[in-house]
């Protein structure tokens, strides 16, 4: 069976083109040839509306085949970001109630509830939201969740100088996977503008 | 576009149909990537990059927010001297923006695209976050109310905290983040993703983990209304309503 979108030969007992990844079944482009992450949202490189099938841009002539080069690229480095943030908003919600329960006798309850509580939940609802989004849009969410860490280290920081050092080495990989996470983004946008127009 | 024909049924390159998505121009055939018009319009196609890139605007998302963290990490307790002083550090900081990026800035200040249906959905934003607001600070308190009774303390007249809370930062941070943030932002996303980036990053910057919901949500009014305003006029505008109403609210 051939594709009926380019031509090329299927492989065996499937319907997503190996070449252009319409799938035959559906008549939709599969996701994981034509980039994981922006399909739907458009061009990657010019963000104009799609035909669901095309294999070029119909606004700038980008080559959405190139959309999985790119991901064997940088796509590994922005998945893990995905995962650290969905970690990292765990221990959020875990530190924050074991914390809530330690000081739960020497501090007044709604004191802790505002300061500890309170905002460790919400970075957890948040990085939840993070994890969530980072499926569509990983860099950006990437982007989000890296100043998002800085600035609650700064707060901490001006609150309590030698929070900085409790889970250093666990900050240092969070921030490492996230640098890696944006600069994996900026590439991926590079390489798409690299592309010589057609 | 003035492409003089009209755009072909088929592609001459591979005769596959054109089926261009509703709206769009078909300057490319889908199939084939073959040019359908002459290269020169082909070129044409606008580059979204511009003169100011993604990290040149988290370079002045950085310069905007450090001040405040040795501010923070300096005094327990500023004077409202020393915020006067951070209001023109932050004044300076626009002057080196809008003289560095006169052109991005110059253009944020045309004339903008208004009506009806923009107006009332921008009222509906504001209307919203001021009542989200509300029941964040009634219900866990410490958002914006201490900023406010903090002048009031220091025996500040409602006019100069009305300038420094609302009509400072209405002009400072609009031209940092509707003009020189999102625009480096949308170098690197599509328009929706690079407002809600910008939006979360404007809340992030005001580091009160309290306002971070409800200033996400002000961050996508604005930046919405930036980006279909097509001007920074509104913004500066609805920001600066949007602080006074919250300075006369808990006054």
């Amino acid at each position: 069976m051939n594709c009926n979108q380019c031509g090329t030969q299927l492989p065996f007992m499937s319907s997503v083109c190996s070449t252009c990844g319409l799938d035959a079944k559906t008549g939709k482009r599969a996701a994981a040839v034509a980039g994981a992450t922006e399909v739907a949202s458009g061009c990657p490189r010019c963000h104009a509306a799609l035909a669901p099938s095309a294999r070029f841009c119909t606004s700038c002539g980008y080559d959405l085949q190139h959309e999985a080069e790119i991901d064997i690229l940088v796509g590994p480095q922005l998945r893990k970001a995905r995962t650290w943030i969905l970690v990292v908003g765990i221990l959020y919600a875990v530190f924050g109630t074991m914390m809530f329960f330690v000081y739960r006798r020497e501090l007044p309850s709604d004191f802790l509830v505002k300061t500890l509580l309170i905002p460790n939940l919400a970075l957890f609802v948040i990085h939840l939201g993070l994890w969530w989004w980072a499926r569509r849009a990983p860099f950006a969410a990437s982007v989000v969740a890296l100043a998002l860490f800085i600035v609650v280290q700064v707060v901490n920081l001006a609150l309590d100088p030698s929070s900085i050092k409790n889970g250093i080495i666990l900050k240092v990989f969070f921030i490492a996977a996230l640098v890696s996470a944006v600069k994996a983004g900026l590439e991926a946008n590079r390489l798409r503008h690299a592309q010589p127009s057609r | 576009m003035t492409e003089a024909p009209a755009p072909p049924d088929a592609c001459p390159a591979c005769a596959r149909p054109l089926a261009p998505p509703v709206g769009a121009v078909v300057r490319f055939c889908p199939a084939c990537g073959a040019a359908l018009a002459p290269v020169a319009a082909a070129l044409a196609v606008p580059d979204p990059a511009g003169r100011l890139g993604f990290g040149m605007a988290l370079v002045f998302y950085v310069l905007a927010f450090l001040p405040l963290v040795v501010l923070l990490a300096l005094v327990d307790e500023p004077e409202p001297q020393t915020l006067l002083y951070f209001d023109a550090f932050h004044l300076a900081l626009g002057l080196v923006g809008v003289l560095a990026y006169r052109g991005e800035v110059l253009a944020a200040f045309g004339r903008p695209r208004l009506s009806l249906r923009g107006l009332g959905l921008v009222l509906a934003g504001v209307g919203a976050t001021l009542a989200l607001a509300y029941v964040l600070v009634e219900l866990l308190g410490d958002a914006d109310e201490p900023t406010i009774t903090y002048y009031q303390a220091h025996g500040l007249p409602l006019v100069l905290t009305l300038l420094n809370v609302a009509a400072v930062p209405a002009i400072t941070e609009e031209i940092l983040f509707r003009v020189l943030v999102q625009r480096g932002l949308e170098r690197a996303f599509p328009p929706g993703t690079a407002v809600f980036v910008g939006a979360c990053l404007f809340a992030i910057v005001h580091m009160a983990p309290v306002s971070l919901v409800h200033l996400t949500l002000l961050g996508v009014v604005l930046g919405e209304l930036r980006r279909r305003s097509g001007s920074v006029w509104p913004c500066m505008l609805t920001h600066a309503a949007y602080n006074s109403l919250v300075v006369l609210i808990w006054w």
